[in-house]
């Protein structure tokens, strides 16, 4: 349960990272996704089921406020969660290099999936060439920045551990 | 007569208190020079009166100087902290006169458009930064409804694409999704406004003979019953005459920029016939 708890505050407080300030201080380039960088730890910790219970909340969140009929979002991040628990057995996903081109993957995924949705709403004015540049570059930055977001994260439920050991071994 | 003890008791002070007296008054005649003696004494004294004047000197300037530092300390943040209220109330009455400028370039919008309009104030941008869409804080209950369009002083925002009780979401011209019949005004050649997913806009099927010029200003045509016609929707910034092809490229500024949009206003009902404005605000740098 708190654990969940922390996950929605963190959830929110990426989501208003990246409704409010992403807008306001950094080029579309360089915005990385934090609700992914969330989704993807959340996956390589905790059991799929959870994981999945997650995705659908953080997709519901992002197709907010997005232009898009049906739950674009919610779908992407359930493929993504259900890929990021399957690897989990099989790869070493500490591994920061693994951590890193699995998110430049889970980013182009998240790309080619909205221009594949843009194609099919008619709706493909976006420039090709821009679309890629920003593709490429959200894929790089993502993978350099992200497994220091996971990090980061990692050292969150670090703490969140203990304090819970601590709290049980006083009640005990 | 024999002087008595008692007697010299008193004159003995008496030729001591005028011998002094008559060795001051005869110093006072020649001031300006000091007798052998005194110059002696002087010199020998002097430097280590001045050696111990100085320390002493010194030490009771640090004594009063630590003093002075505590009570400057204080005096310090005392200061600063009456700065940093100040600095605050200044950023407060800054952003105060800056909101009645802008409200007041909306109010004179309003004043200018025939339809009505509804004030709302920007919320939030689209989360995942593929798409242009904000939302603002006027929904339903509101009167707000779907394919409506959304103005700012500068010009055209988007149109609603969703909205709950109290919130409504808006697609912005600049996003791939849009498309708004559009024409310049100099030389009412026609054409499609589409977003380009960044700060730029293409008006698009505008045929080659057409007459287009850097500088134009590109205006809503009010076809598609969506936006209201004679609306400014940006200013062409480049044009492309390829060497074949039917159309030429034109890339359009708008007029909006979207960087800094805090207030907007929902054009509540559907578009006028005539036109009802030409936007006429200039696009803050």
């Amino acid at each position: 349960m708190r654990t969940f708890i922390l996950y929605t505050v963190l959830a929110l407080g990426a989501y208003l990272c990246q409704t409010v300030l992403y807008p306001a201080f950094l080029m579309p380039e360089l915005r990385v996704d934090l609700l992914l960088v969330l989704l993807l730890h959340f996956s390589f910790t905790y059991e799929r089921s959870k994981a999945l219970i997650l995705a659908l909340f953080l997709g519901l969140l992002m197709d907010i406020g997005l232009p898009l009929r049906g739950c674009f979002y919610p779908l992407i991040y359930l493929g993504i969660a259900t890929l990021a628990s399957l690897l989990r057995q099989n790869l070493n996903l500490r591994s920061r290099r693994y951590q890193a081109f699995f998110l430049g993957l889970c980013v182009l995924i998240e790309g080619v999936g909205v221009r594949i949705i843009l194609s099919l709403q008619d709706a493909g004015f976006a420039e090709t060439t821009y679309f890629l540049k920003l593709l490429v570059w959200r894929t790089i930055v993502t993978a350099l920045v992200g497994p220091l977001l996971l990090a980061g994260l990692e050292r969150i439920d670090q703490y969140l551990s203990a304090f819970i050991v601590r709290q049980e071994s006083q009640e005990a | 007569m024999p002087v008595t003890s008692q007697a010299r008791k008193f004159i003995i002070p008496i030729l001591i208190f005028l011998l002094a007296l008559s060795l001051i008054s005869a110093n006072l005649h020649s001031r300006d020079n000091m007798s052998f003696f005194e110059s002696l004494v002087v010199g020998i004294t002097a430097p280590v009166q001045k050696v111990v004047w100085g320390v002493i000197d010194g030490i009771g300037s640090i004594w009063r100087g630590y003093f002075y530092l505590v009570g400057l300390e204080k005096e310090n943040q005392a200061l600063k902290k009456e700065l940093q209220e100040l600095k605050l109330h200044m950023n407060r009455y800054r952003e105060a006169d800056l909101a009645n400028q802008r409200l007041r370039a909306l109010l004179n919008f309003k004043k200018s458009i025939a339809t009505p309009l509804l004030p709302a104030q920007l919320v939030a941008f689209d989360p995942s930064g593929w798409f242009q869409t904000i939302l603002i804080d006027k929904g339903r209950n509101d009167g707000v409804v779907q394919d409506m369009a959304v103005v700012s002083a500068e010009g055209l925002v988007g149109r609603v694409i969703g909205e709950s009780n109290h919130h409504a979401k808006v697609l912005l011209i600049l996003d791939g999704n849009s498309a708004v019949d559009a024409y310049i005004q100099r030389s009412r050649a026609r054409g499609v406004l589409v977003g380009l997913g960044r700060e730029l806009c293409l008006l698009k099927y505008v045929q080659r003979n057409e007459d287009v010029q850097v500088g134009d200003k590109v205006i809503s045509s009010g076809m598609g019953g969506v936006f209201p016609k004679g609306l400014l929707v940006g200013t062409v910034q480049e044009v492309v005459r390829g060497s074949s092809g039917l159309f030429q490229r034109v890339e359009v500024e708008p007029a909006v920029n979207f960087s800094r949009l805090e207030e907007v206003m929902v054009v509540i009902q559907p578009p006028a016939e005539e036109p009802a404005i030409v936007g006429s605000q200039e696009r803050p740098k």
